[in-house]
């Protein structure tokens, strides 16, 4: 059942990402980043994180996604044209990438992964609940000060753009 | 499992009933008497009527964006059905037993989202578009209110797990949050505006209205695709119900401590209180007309949402103070 879903679950990440590498619509690539994201909380939970699934679905397939296609969108309707990714400088362009790749690899082969498997945890979202306002609590209270600065200047940026 | 199944078959019955269901109470308030040919009383006329929809010709406009355009009704059903995997049926049936329940729910819900943008996306049709942005930006607005007013039952009650929190309202319905906790009254009716919104009913109808938008974001979408659209609005409709009832009205618990109690009794239970609460949906769309598009935002954002950020800051006072 498990080796079902795990294949099922690459299937998934993997046909994103050939989307993403190979198509040239701009929106296309945006949905299945989405299905890319989705495969990933898939894997969250087959290792036993379920509140970090939950939280991956919430932003980064729910938030992300969407705002980037609107962004899409939008230029698209400002030019009246089709957005189409081209592709420069293809030579640079796969050197780096193959370089970040490496890069990625050696660095994920020498960290001190926790590789053995935990058992399901109960309280997990009461545990992190309580880290958040005991040991993070400054890193926490920061990201609250951030989004609320965030939220003031979009604020502020629509009110501009409404009375000109 | 069993639960999900259960739904399932629950859903599509429902469907079918809701949509004459909906057809009398417009016609009963609007002094008319409805459906009447088809059957006693009109009851056969949605069979009628899907049968009619299953037989009709697929259009698909020519300059379609054909993938997109195909998968996006089934995007929109699988998550917001998905949503179902985690509502109890009755105190044996639990449904997915994860920790993290109400906040699953709430954020696979939120993808459909994708699937109406996608379909007006697709559709390539300006008409559609409109539709699928008023959608989209009318969702994200009314989710914060939504989750705020969820999170006010959490505090209440300690645990994000639905059936664990039908457990804890056990008793009758003195045990019911509502009654037992009137500080949740305010965030039951946020929640009721915001699920209206949430489902695109109206008066929070203006991403498919008929008389601007020709339908909104499924104007190019017809026959069994169009009816996938219906079939996930009303989907909305009975997701939201049964979670408020679970939030707010004791889930499946009955309103007397020992009586009807079994199985099948608390599983009527569950469904009737749901049931009504889409009754009073439908209600409010006959009653109210529809908003427009500046007096729906600054309803979300201007009221619902600092209301609901007090009633916040309120239940968690409630807690400290009288619970403990």
């Amino acid at each position: 059942m498990i080796i079902t879903v795990q294949i099922f679950l690459l299937m998934m990440v993997l046909a994103g990402v050939g989307i993403i590498l190979f198509t040239r619509n701009i929106v296309h690539a945006a949905y299945a980043l989405c299905l890319t994201l989705l495969g990933i909380a898939g894997v969250y939970v087959l290792v036993m994180s379920e509140l970090l699934a939950v939280v991956q679905i919430m932003l980064y397939a729910g938030g992300v996604v969407i705002l980037l296609a609107f962004g899409v969108m939008m230029t698209n309707r400002l030019r009246g044209e089709k957005v189409l990714s081209g592709s420069n400088n293809k030579w640079i362009g796969r050197i780096i990438s193959v370089g970040v790749f490496a890069g990625l690899c050696y660095l994920i082969s020498i960290s001190p992964f926790q590789t053995t498997s935990v058992e399901k945890n109960e309280d997990q979202i009461a545990q992190i609940g309580v880290s958040f306002l005991t040991d993070h609590i400054v890193a926490f209270e920061l990201i609250a000060f951030v989004l609320l600065v965030a939220l003031v200047g979009a604020a502020y940026l629509a009110k501009n753009a409404a009375d000109e | 499992m069993i639960s999900f199944a259960f739904y399932l078959a629950f859903l599509l019955i429902f469907v079918v009933f809701a949509v004459y269901a909906e057809r009398k109470t417009a016609a009963f308030i609007q002094n008319r008497l409805g459906p009447m040919e088809v059957g006693p009383k009109g009851i056969l006329q949605t069979v009628a009527d899907l049968l009619k929809m299953l037989q009709k010709e697929d259009i698909r406009a020519s300059a379609v964006d054909i993938i997109p355009y195909l998968l996006a009704p089934f995007i929109v059903f699988a998550a917001v059905f998905t949503g179902f995997a985690v509502l109890p049926v009755n105190a044996d049936l639990s449904g997915s037993t994860i920790t993290s329940g109400v906040f699953f729910l709430l954020a696979i819900v939120s993808l459909d989202v994708l699937g109406i943008l996608m379909a007006g996306w697709a559709s390539n049709n300006k008409y559609s578009l409109y539709g699928a942005m008023r959608s989209v930006a009318q969702i994200i607005s009314y989710e914060v209110p939504l989750g705020l007013s969820v999170l006010c039952v959490i505090i209440i009650s300690g645990t994000l797990d639905l059936h664990q929190m039908s457990v804890l309202q056990s008793g009758g319905i003195l045990s019911w949050y509502i009654i037992s906790h009137p500080v949740l009254i305010i965030p039951f009716f946020i929640f009721f505006i915001s699920g209206l919104a949430e489902s695109n009913r109206t008066p929070f109808d203006l991403p498919e209205s008929e008389s601007e938008l020709i339908g909104g974001y499924h104007t190019e979408y017809s026959g069994f695709r169009w009816g996938i659209f219906m079939l996930s609005e009303y989907g909305m409709m009975l997701l939201l119900s049964i979670l408020a009832s679970i939030l707010f009205f004791g889930g499946w618990n009955s309103p007397m401590e020992k009586i009807a109690n079994g199985p099948i009794w608390s599983t009527f239970w569950l469904l009737s209180k749901s049931l009504l609460l889409i009754f009073v949906q439908m209600w409010v769309r006959w009653t109210l007309p529809r908003l427009r598009v500046d007096q729906l935002m600054s309803l979300s954002w201007k009221y619902l949402t600092p209301i609901s950020i007090v009633m916040l800051f309120v239940c968690a006072l409630w807690k400290l103070w009288l619970i403990g």
